[in-house]
């Protein structure tokens, strides 16, 4: 099930709240929110659920095993078990994620023949496996106290607004929430607001866009037939969709996760108004980034070591950043495209960018953008003929242009959407909501429009997913 | 829940979102349970959920099969009973492609600038019977040339690419239909085929030896090579059938309805349907009983075509009107009045009976399935004067429906299978109980070929295993 789907936003939703709020104890609400994440997630492939208990079985077993030998003073046997418990959580990712990508690659580097497990991949596994290692990591570490009740540990982890997609939700964040949150209506509407801004970025504005990228992309060993113009059209167009989906689904799980008294970290902070790379990272899944900063760059030493050492580390990170986005060796390819650019960015041109705002920006959303291409390109071999054509190859305007912008509806809306998404990428959107607050309580009339907005984008989104087919979920794959 | 300080417009807006969506949630099942009681009978969206996933042999397999039955019920009750789905749907649509038409015919005439104008060849049509052509009431014979064809994308699906294709006439005099082209790449396409071949060649090496089968497919335009001409950014599947049609075990006499010109595309196809309309169901008949025929003279000859009958008050917006949501190509329904021999069916089907109850009403939504209503899945038909000595087994599918008595017209007793009921067919059973002489495989090219929904339905005919 996705939240962008008729089932989820006419059923599962509306259901799901309604019996939430007219539930009193806080046990009932934390029973009621395990039962439906469950039924959830199972909605997308029942038999995973399985792999899922069962992860939520070994980490809180192991989390509370290495709290009993931190307790008894055996800190080596704490070590231990982090590690086991490290090492069970990257075997569960590695056979379901990486099996056939590593399959390929011994194939490939050993003339080898062996077969691929072909094993389905259990959505969401990246996200939760991760998600589940923070907390066995910080009970180590001592940053959170561990949780003895594996149920709320199971709320932890199933919630279903942050199961499948995201954000990566440290333990810290929700720990007291877990057991003492509290609702209100304030909050409830504004959680309420936040979800439609979120479908609709994913409806009206991703869904849109990749449209378009999907024809161009698709077509990707011959990028000729589109030229300059199409795929710099494909180029945009996935560069929105990537933000408004995966930004989107964000929305929707901290709007929903405020609807019921949880206060999920922000994951995205107009990363596309980046003033270089580095600052693009700190806007940019935020909780995924933070992840690698504080469970892989950090324990390798940071920026505390000799330049060559802090070279690899960066290079490590990275290159495992792009491989947690999917197992294909262009994921490898734009996770080490970044570190080598911010390595580059710190050693050489960082300090002259900074001081020219216009070059600055315009640097960081190039980069950027040809690092979504590298992201979206399934077969490396055509990175170049794109790059190619990006760059004037193949003439201006290809000769089946046309025809792929007319097949993927490409119209009014295709153009409005991305208006609006280039518009709302910005930080100009930020500073008219603040100022709309701030007149807001001046004139009430000024939020009556917000909100009367708001309930028109959710019959709109509504209406778009009844017409339409294509509903695809970037991130659905992790 | 805490509420203080909390406004009136707050209190408001979380009141009209939750209405929204709440009376969604449960407006959806209640249509339902009201439709099952036979109270209402809403439009038949025809939105499928994904089937479910077969749990049989796997841990807690009762509960995971439950779980599976609740899931696709859900999800078929949100995808086919929200309130006023099918208006909402078309609607938007049109307000859509009205609002997107200023840039898509932007975009057309950069295309055709880059296209050359392609001109068919005239129609040779074998046929002179006269044929009313529906949606082109000026016209009661196609017989005027074509100057020019031009076609323009509407929409798409996860299956198909849905296209108008204008055709203006020598005397100026214009006429539209629909047509699609299938969405997969070629690689998927060859994928699916071969996997079709392997169930379709297991069916034909289980036919006893003494049972002649026929393997008859439904063409779509865009089996031809005609549908280049007139949808040029699309290829042709003609390459494909061939070499398909030629992989079929050599038991199994193989042809197709033809489609040899634009004109016949018109004539014998719904302008706004995939199926064969009723001239065009005649001329397959024929066309099948003639081949027949050959191998077996005693099997009945063939009857004239019969008379038109038009249900003028209703309008016929056929699958690709439907599912491409473009309203503006639609046909007449017209149905022809055959004078057949005394015969029985089962169900129990009335031709004149029928007529009466469609003409009393006036059908113009694009949910109405007149093809559907009309044509009512015969199981069985019996001609017992017949006395040929041949009985004929179909496993076909909504083309049957078309045709199935008239077809039948020649044999002793004709069994139908329809693809949504193969699930436990015993092949060699049905064929032994029913004394059956002759298999009459025929279904539409883009299922049979290709699976294209995904149905997988071949798999559900039981055969002993032959190698």
């Amino acid at each position: 099930m996705v939240f962008s789907s008729l089932i989820f936003i006419c059923g599962f939703f509306p259901v799901f709240f309604l019996m939430y709020f007219l539930l009193r104890s806080r046990r009932a609400k934390n029973i009621l929110l395990f039962v439906f994440s469950v039924i959830f997630y199972a909605w997308g492939e029942v038999s995973y659920m399985w792999l899922l208990l069962f992860s939520i079985f070994i980490n809180w077993l192991n989390a509370v095993f290495i709290d009993r030998a931190k307790s008894n003073n055996r800190p080596v046997s704490a070590k231990i078990i982090l590690i086991s418990g490290i090492v069970f959580n990257l075997l569960v990712i590695g056979i379901y994620k990486y099996a056939d990508f590593f399959t390929d690659m011994l194939n490939q580097l050993f003339s080898l023949s062996l077969a691929h497990p072909n094993l389905p991949l259990p959505v969401g596994i990246s996200f939760f496996t991760f998600q589940i290692m923070s907390y066995v990591i910080d009970v180590y570490r001592g940053d959170v106290k561990v949780q003895k009740n594996i149920f709320i540990v199971a709320v932890y982890l199933a919630a279903f607004p942050q199961l499948i997609a995201g954000p990566v939700v440290r333990y810290s964040t929700v720990e007291d929430e877990l057991l003492t949150r509290t609702e209100s209506l304030s909050e409830v509407k504004a959680g309420l607001s936040r979800f439609i801004i979120g479908l609709s970025k994913k409806v009206l504005i991703a869904n849109t866009v990749a449209a378009v990228a999907d024809v161009i992309f698709g077509s990707s060993d011959n990028p000729s037939q589109y030229g300059f113009f199409g795929v710099w059209i494909a180029v945009i167009s996935y560069t929105l969709q990537i933000y408004y989906d995966f930004s989107g689904y964000s929305d929707m799980a901290i709007g929903m996760g405020k609807m019921m008294g949880f206060h999920y970290l922000e994951n995205f902070d107009h990363p596309y108004s980046a003033v270089n790379l580095t600052d693009f990272w700190r806007r940019w899944h935020i909780s995924l980034s933070s992840f690698f900063r504080d469970y892989v760059y950090i324990p390798m030493g940071g920026n505390r070591v000799s330049k060559q050492r802090w070279i690899l580390n960066m290079l490590t990170v990275w290159t495992l950043t792009g491989l947690w986005h999917g197992a294909g060796i262009n994921f490898v390819l734009w996770g080490f495209y970044y570190g080598v650019l911010l390595i580059l960015e710190k050693f050489f041109w960082g300090g002259f960018i900074k001081n020219v705002p216009v070059l600055r920006k315009v640097y960081t959303l190039f980069a950027v953008m040809i690092g979504w291409v590298i992201f979206r390109i399934e077969d490396i071999r055509d990175i170049s003929s794109i790059f190619a054509a990006m760059f004037g190859h193949y003439g201006f305007w290809g000769e089946n242009l046309s025809a792929a912008l007319i097949r993927s509806e490409a119209g009014v809306f295709f153009v409005v959407s991305v208006v609006a998404g280039i518009f709302f990428a910005g930080e100009a959107p930020k500073r008219i909501a603040d100022w709309f607050r701030a007149k807001s309580t001046d004139l009430p009339f000024f939020s009556i429009i917000a909100d009367t907005g708001s309930v028109c984008l959710l019959i709109l989104c509504i209406l778009e997913l009844e017409t339409g087919s294509y509903n695809p979920f970037i991130y659905f794959r992790f | 829940m805490k509420n203080k300080h909390v406004s009136a417009k707050e209190k408001i807006y979380i009141i009209i979102v939750f209405s929204i969506l709440f009376g969604l949630a449960v407006s959806a099942p209640v249509i339902r349970i009201l439709e099952n009681s036979g109270i209402i009978q809403p439009v038949d969206i025809g939105n499928a959920a994904e089937p479910a996933r077969d749990y049989s042999g796997s841990f807690a397999a009762p509960l995971l099969t439950r779980f599976e039955y609740f899931r696709v019920t859900a999800e078929n009750i949100y995808l086919n009973y929200l309130p006023f789905y099918s208006d909402t749907v078309f609607l938007y649509s049109e307000i859509k492609l009205s609002l997107n038409e200023p840039v898509i015919d932007f975009l057309r005439s950069v295309n055709s600038a880059q296209q050359d104008e392609h001109i068919p060849d005239t129609d040779e049509s074998e046929l002179t019977d006269e044929v009313y052509i529906s949606s082109i009431p000026e016209k009661t014979v196609l017989d005027s040339d074509i100057a020019s064809v031009t076609s323009k994308y509407l929409s798409q699906n996860n299956t198909h690419r849905f296209y108008s294709v204008q055709v203006t006439f020598d005397d100026g005099s214009t006429a539209e239909f629909l047509d699609t082209a299938l969405a997969h790449d070629i690689n998927t396409l060859e994928i699916k085929m071969k996997s079709q071949l392997e169930e379709i060649n297991r069916i034909i090496r289980a036919t006893p030896e003494n049972v002649n089968f026929y393997f008859y497919m439904a063409s779509r335009f865009q089996d031809t090579e005609l549908f280049e001409l007139c949808v040029p950014d699309e290829a042709s599947t003609r390459e494909l059938r061939e070499s398909f049609l030629d992989s079929l075990d050599s038991r199994a006499k193989v042809s197709y309805f033809h489609i040899d010109s634009i004109h016949d595309r018109m004539k014998k196809m719904f302008l706004s349907d995939h199926h064969w309309n009723g001239y065009g169901a005649y001329t397959g008949y024929r066309d099948i009983i003639e081949w027949m025929r050959e191998d077996s003279p005693e099997i009945a000859g063939i009857y004239d075509i019969g008379e038109p009958f038009n249900f003028e008050k209703s309008r016929f917006y056929g699958s690709y009107a439907r599912q491409s949501k473009y309203t503006k190509c639609w046909d007449d329904f017209i149905v022809y009045d055959y004078d057949l021999p005394r015969h029985y069916s089962s169900p129990s089907y009335d031709f004149d009976e029928y007529v009466e109850w469609m003409d009393a009403g006036s059908y113009h939504s694009p949910s109405d399935n007149l093809y559907g209503m009309f044509y009512p899945k015969i199981y069985r038909v019996d001609y017992s004067g017949n006395e040929t000595g041949r009985n004929l087994l179909i496993l076909g599918d909504s083309f049957t429906q078309g045709f199935a008595q008239l077809i039948a017209s020649g044999f002793d007793t004709t069994i139908i299978y329809y693809y949504g009921n193969y699930y436990g067919l015993d092949y060699k059973k049905v064929i032994e109980d029913n004394s059956i002489t002759d298999v009459l495989f025929f279904q539409f090219s883009d299922r049979i070929m290709f699976d294209t929904y995904n149905d997988d339905r071949l798999n559900e005919i039981k055969t002993d295993d032959i190698e």
